[in-house]
């Protein structure tokens, strides 16, 4: 055979990694993405280590330094209690990111075999999952996921279980829409004429094909659904206080705006960093990965 | 029938119809035809004559509904194809029929190397569900098939086998990717083999080898092999006997050379009088 079908060598997968990595951060914006997810998630981790007054994430009070505006002492001033509204920021992280991971661990879960099994077997199967999606998606998830935690506690947990229940029809109908594209190729024909069962088609052939837009989905999901976390919160059916979620810092703070203006505006800040990150790396996985794809 | 010990698959008047709408669209019309152990037939004809439906049918991979058998049996091994269930099938695709498909660029999946889809197809045939048992440890079966695909590779006269195995389809060309199916539909080394239009997305040059290999492997693992071509010096090159097919009936049937030597109908002396020739008039 001939010479260059010998010489060549196939990237190892360590060495395929590399070069994707590359060509990801190639686009400035997503690096940009990438930088502020990474500095949200340090933050997060290390809030304990980084913050400086880490008993103002309780509920108690400093009445001596009250709506103090920011300085050196209080980087980002101080709250309506007295508390450091810097380190109540970097709590608010934790609750934020769990919360996106959380739900969009659950929304997947439950999402992405619904959406396989409705897309691949079809017919009534596929009626009866894709109708009931539809119903979920007739009402805002906003609304239905204000219903859910209205009728439950408003604490963090049932935040996050409101939330995933108005989420999983997205990607439910995200995976459908991927499996009926990808149930049609000759290799899924193949593998069943090589005696392939259903699930094993739909599982070991189909999903795998799709894992590129769950993942591109699940990024920039990621940025929504701390929004909406922190909608709710500043609704006030999210975490309750003194916990520092970031939505519901904001709703304490927004009475005393204009005058105490960081009150609300760090904590909104904190919000517009992370949902503009992971947007931004979600765009640039996505081009990323369509460009793979052809 | 002094044959019959010999038959290996028999399909007796089958006709499939396809729903449209609320009518039944006749596809496929009393087609019978036989094929005997380590017999190589051809199943010539036009596109849309019925040659891919007939075949699938034999794998039951044409889509029941719209699909419908509406009259015939195919029958193999004691049993009548057209009853068959889900199960049944799982027992005899890949093991006992399999099928090499027409377009060698979509009929593997992107996803997985080479060597992963060989040994999925080499573990996994016929096995219910994701979580059955294995009659062996994973990594004896692993290993038995590593062995046997390198093994076919090689047969399959592909470069570097070793390194094929940790490739995926998008690094190879259309040639190889062809030979690398022909080894996946033979990994059980199968009684029958259907070859649909192997090689015809391919280039004249790369074709032809490759349906040498694949007739060479074919008698050495003792297979028997139906091919689908409309390429009748294909079909000269590689069958012992050759079915003509025509909207979706069976027009001539017998010895190839017989039938291409000396026509008897009309329509396969006007596909023999469609052939480019390079010497004559």
């Amino acid at each position: 055979m001939s010479e260059n079908s010998l010489n060549y060598t196939p990237d190892t997968k360590a060495q395929r990694f590399k070069k994707q990595i590359r060509k990801l951060f190639r686009n400035k914006l997503t690096l940009l993405g990438f930088i502020l997810v990474f500095i949200v998630i340090i933050c997060g981790i290390l809030a304990p280590i980084i913050a400086p007054y880490p008993g103002s994430i309780t509920g108690v009070t400093n009445f001596g330094g009250m709506h103090l505006p920011p300085s050196m002492q209080y980087i980002f001033g101080t709250d309506e209690m007295g508390r450091d509204i810097f380190s109540r920021v970097l709590y608010g992280a934790r609750y934020s990111l769990s919360m996106g991971v959380v739900v969009l661990t659950f929304s997947i879960l439950i999402g992405v075999p619904l959406g396989l099994i409705a897309g691949y077997w079809g017919g009534k199967v596929n009626a009866i999952i894709m109708r009931t999606t539809d119903t979920f998606l007739a009402v805002p998830s906003i609304i239905m996921a204000m219903v859910v935690s209205a009728i439950l506690t408003p604490n963090l947990v049932n935040t996050m279980i409101a939330v995933s229940f108005s989420w999983w029809p997205w990607i439910t109908r995200l995976v459908q829409a991927e499996t009926l594209k990808v149930k049609n190729e000759q290799f899924i024909t193949a593998s069943q004429g090589a005696g392939a069962s259903k699930w094993r088609t739909a599982f070991g052939e189909i999903l795998p094909n799709c894992t590129s837009i769950i993942i591109v989905k699940a990024t920039t999901d990621m940025g929504f659904v701390i929004l909406t976390g922190a909608s709710l919160g500043f609704l006030g059916l999210g975490a309750q206080p003194p916990i520092p979620e970031w939505g519901n810092m904001v709703a304490e703070g927004r009475i005393y705006l204009p005058n105490m203006w960081w009150e609300s505006i760090f904590p909104g800040l904190a919000i517009l960093i992370t949902v503009l990150g992971f947007n931004l790396l979600g765009d640039g996985l996505r081009d990323l990965l369509d460009v793979e794809n052809d | 029938m002094s044959m019959s010990e010999n038959r290996l698959l028999e399909v007796n008047n089958l006709c499939i119809s396809f729903k449209v709408d609320d009518n039944l669209v006749p596809t496929i019309k009393n087609v019978s035809l036989h094929i005997d152990k380590g017999e190589c037939v051809s199943i010539v004809g036009e596109s849309g004559s019925g040659k891919t439906v007939t075949c699938r049918s034999l794998l039951g991979l044409v889509p029941m509904p719209p699909g419908v058998f509406t009259n015939g049996s195919i029958n193999y091994g004691g049993m009548d194809l057209t009853k068959i269930t889900d199960k049944g099938w799982r027992k005899i695709r890949g093991s006992e029929i399999s099928m090499v498909f027409q377009d060698p660029m979509i009929a593997l999946n992107p996803v997985y190397t080479i060597g992963k889809q060989m040994e999925n197809v080499y573990i996994y045939q016929g096995k219910s569900s994701i979580h059955s048992k294995l009659d062996k440890k994973t990594s004896v079966l692993k290993k038995e098939a590593k062995e046997r695909s390198l093994h076919l590779l090689e047969k399959m006269k592909l470069p570097d086998p070793e390194g094929m195995l940790n490739r995926y389809p998008f690094e190879l060309s259309g040639g190889q990717r062809q030979r690398i199916i022909i080894a996946l539909a033979m990994i059980h080394t199968p009684k029958l083999l259907i070859a649909d239009e192997p090689g015809t997305a391919l280039d004249v040059t790369v074709q032809s080898s490759i349906n040498e290999e694949l007739k060479r492997l074919v008698k050495e693992e003792n297979i028997s092999m139906i091919f689908i071509t409309h390429n009748l010096g294909v079909a000269k090159d590689v069958s012992d006997r050759i079915y003509v097919m025509k909207l979706g009936e069976v027009v001539e049937e017998g010895k190839t050379d017989e039938v291409l030597l000396n026509p008897k109908n009309e329509y396969t002396k006007s596909l023999l009088e469609a052939l480019p020739r390079v010497t004559g008039k």
